[in-house]
């Protein structure tokens, strides 16, 4: 177990450190600097630009700044932002609980929907309920963030007022938002329940089950979900991705703070710093989700154990 | 031949999205010329589906917005094909160091949750709407090369390439006359899926508001425009909403009745 923990953990930084190193070239190779763009209407003397650049470093060799970098990366220092001076991380952690809460509140609404039309399908197959709960999964799918987002928002705060459309703070004024969040998410969350769900309802064991005389009850909660749900647990690292993307819509779609708010802002700033801070920030987390599902995974599915040794 | 009808169903569908985009000059009103004093008007015989916050009719801005989108998307979507064939192919033929070193920079490309390469992309290429499609082709040709690598793997070890191999065929023209028409029918259902990511992805940038020039309609911007007017004239997100989804649904409809209609097909 230990072995693979490290192996995977190894798999993940290499990736890691991929990606950044993409990352920070990409940024490289694009014509410009922000001592250019950010002085280039002012009007400084070349000398009062060069001592600019000196000062964020770089008159520097690109290696020298890319070790740089990733020395300061590891000590969790994601560089200044373009514009205001203030460092990335300490713009990051501001906007971070509010994107936090949103994410999670918009997973357990997401894992509740989607778990429910999944398993419902499932077990309902080749009934009418289970065609009616496909296609409000396959809906889910379909329909973009911005405008389920938009419905609700008519619906709950335009049209019955009972709640909020903006602001942050309370309870309240999370559920709308997680709502947009979870609905964006439930769709994929609902197709893997299904599939894994479905497949179980298959297998050897249950048929046993059946043959033991168990009741349908028992044979759906104790035997089936157990093993029909462990594909959710990946879903979850996977969906995400998703997840991310719902966020960041969801922030502009209710004004909300958030790391998506920030994102979008330095991308029209052009304030790379900043994308570069919150787009290393994401990659951290979906690696770090990859290998907790991993992990979890192998720990509770004594198959894959059994296939590591 | 249930899969029959929904090829139908969702074609009939896409073909008057499309239609309704292709007529979109014969409409009489004006999508960008603002009219202010008829500001907010509902749904009625004179606007059908209102008109917006500058009097502009929200018809007429719905059907060029989906001329668009719908082109935006294909771009998007084309750029993506395009690199994924390519690579998926070439790393699928021909294996060895070339596979690895592409199949490497596409995990790389994939620790990249979803919208965040675009959006990225966007911040390094600027805003603008041929940028955001750039950004969106490009953020999609990894997934897109992994889907054709694995088609073409799978043709690979067939007896008809050993047949060929045995004839003397170069891998090139294995790969480009011999493998590619075999998996075309799976590549149609690649651009279906794709094509949706892509209706969906520009649309969500749109929405962000990072493709530039806000007075042109595009589905996206308008949905940015009736969040904006939500309490005033709601009717300036509908159209667009339900066009945009409809057509997502369609074109994803599409792709799975084709793969089920496909001999491979389950």
């Amino acid at each position: 177990m230990v072995r693979f923990i490290l192996r995977r953990a190894l798999g993940v930084l290499l990736a890691l450190w991929a990606a950044v190193t993409l990352v920070f070239f990409a940024m490289h190779v694009v014509p410009g600097d922000p001592v250019e763009a950010a002085l280039s209407q002012s009007t400084a003397s070349p000398d009062v630009l060069a001592r600019r650049r000196a000062a964020l470093g770089l008159d520097q060799p690109v290696l020298v700044q890319y070790g740089r970098y990733l020395l300061n990366l590891a000590r969790g220092d994601l560089g200044i932002s373009w514009q205001g001076d203030q460092p990335v991380a300490w713009l990051i952690g501001e906007q971070l609980p509010a994107t936090l809460s949103l994410a999670a509140a918009g997973m357990a609404v997401a894992l509740l929907i989607g778990g429910a039309l999944g398993i419902g399908a499932a077990l309902g197959r080749g009934s009418i309920v289970s065609v009616v709960l496909r296609s409000a999964a396959g809906l889910l799918l379909s329909v973009p963030v911005m405008f389920s987002g938009t419905l609700l928002i008519w619906l709950f705060a335009v049209r019955l007022g009972w709640l909020p459309a903006v602001g942050r703070g309370s309870v309240a004024h999370l559920i709308l938002p997680a709502c947009v969040v979870g609905l964006s998410v439930a769709g994929g969350v609902a197709r893997t329940v299904d599939a894994g769900t479905t497949e179980a309802m298959r297998e050897q064991f249950v048929i046993t089950a059946w043959a033991k005389g168990l009741s349908r009850w028992q044979i759906v909660w104790r035997h089936a979900l157990r093993v029909g749900l462990l594909p959710t647990l990946d879903v979850i690292a996977l969906q995400f991705a998703f997840l991310l993307g719902g966020t960041v819509v969801t922030e502009t779609l209710f004004a909300r703070q958030g790391i998506g708010r920030l994102l979008v802002s330095a991308v029209l700033d052009k304030n790379l710093p900043v994308v570069q801070g919150v787009v290393v920030l994401a990659l951290l987390a979906y690696g770090l989700l990859n290998f907790c599902a991993d992990i979890s995974h192998a720990w509770l599915d004594p198959r894959v154990r059994h296939d590591m040794q | 031949m249930k899969g029959r009808y929904l090829l139908l169903i969702w074609g009939a569908i896409l073909w008057l999205v499309v239609l309704a985009a292709v007529c979109a000059p014969l409409l009489p009103a004006d999508p960008v010329r603002t009219n202010p004093p008829d500001q907010f008007l509902a749904p009625g015989v004179r606007y059908w589906l209102g008109s917006d916050q500058f009097g502009r009719d929200v018809l007429s801005r719905t059907l060029w917005g989906a001329r668009a989108s719908l082109t935006a998307a294909a771009l998007a979507a084309a750029i993506a094909l395009g690199l994924g064939v390519l690579g998926g192919s070439l790393a699928g033929t021909f294996g060895g160091t070339l596979d690895w070193a592409l199949m490497r920079l596409v995990d790389v490309l994939l620790a990249f949750p979803g919208l965040l390469l675009a959006l990225l992309l966007v911040a390094l290429l600027g805003t603008g709407q041929w940028q955001a499609a750039l950004a969106v082709g490009l953020s999609l040709a990894p997934p897109c090369s992994r889907m054709v690598r694995a088609a073409i793997l799978t043709e690979r070890v067939r007896p008809y390439v050993e047949a060929a191999r045995v004839a003397g065929a170069s891998w090139w023209r294995i790969a480009w006359r011999h493998m590619l028409p075999n998996v075309a029918g799976q590549l149609i259902v690649f651009a279906s899926v794709i094509y949706a990511w892509s209706l969906l992805n520009m649309a969500t940038l749109d929405f962000l508001g990072v493709t530039g020039s806000p007075s042109w309609p595009t589905w996206g911007r308008m949905l940015a425009e009736g969040r904006a007017y939500l309490r005033e004239a709601p009717w300036i997100a509908f159209a667009p909403g339900i066009l945009l989804t409809l057509s997502v649904m369609a074109v994803m409809g599409l792709g799975d009745a084709w793969r089920h209609a496909l001999p491979s097909g389950r």
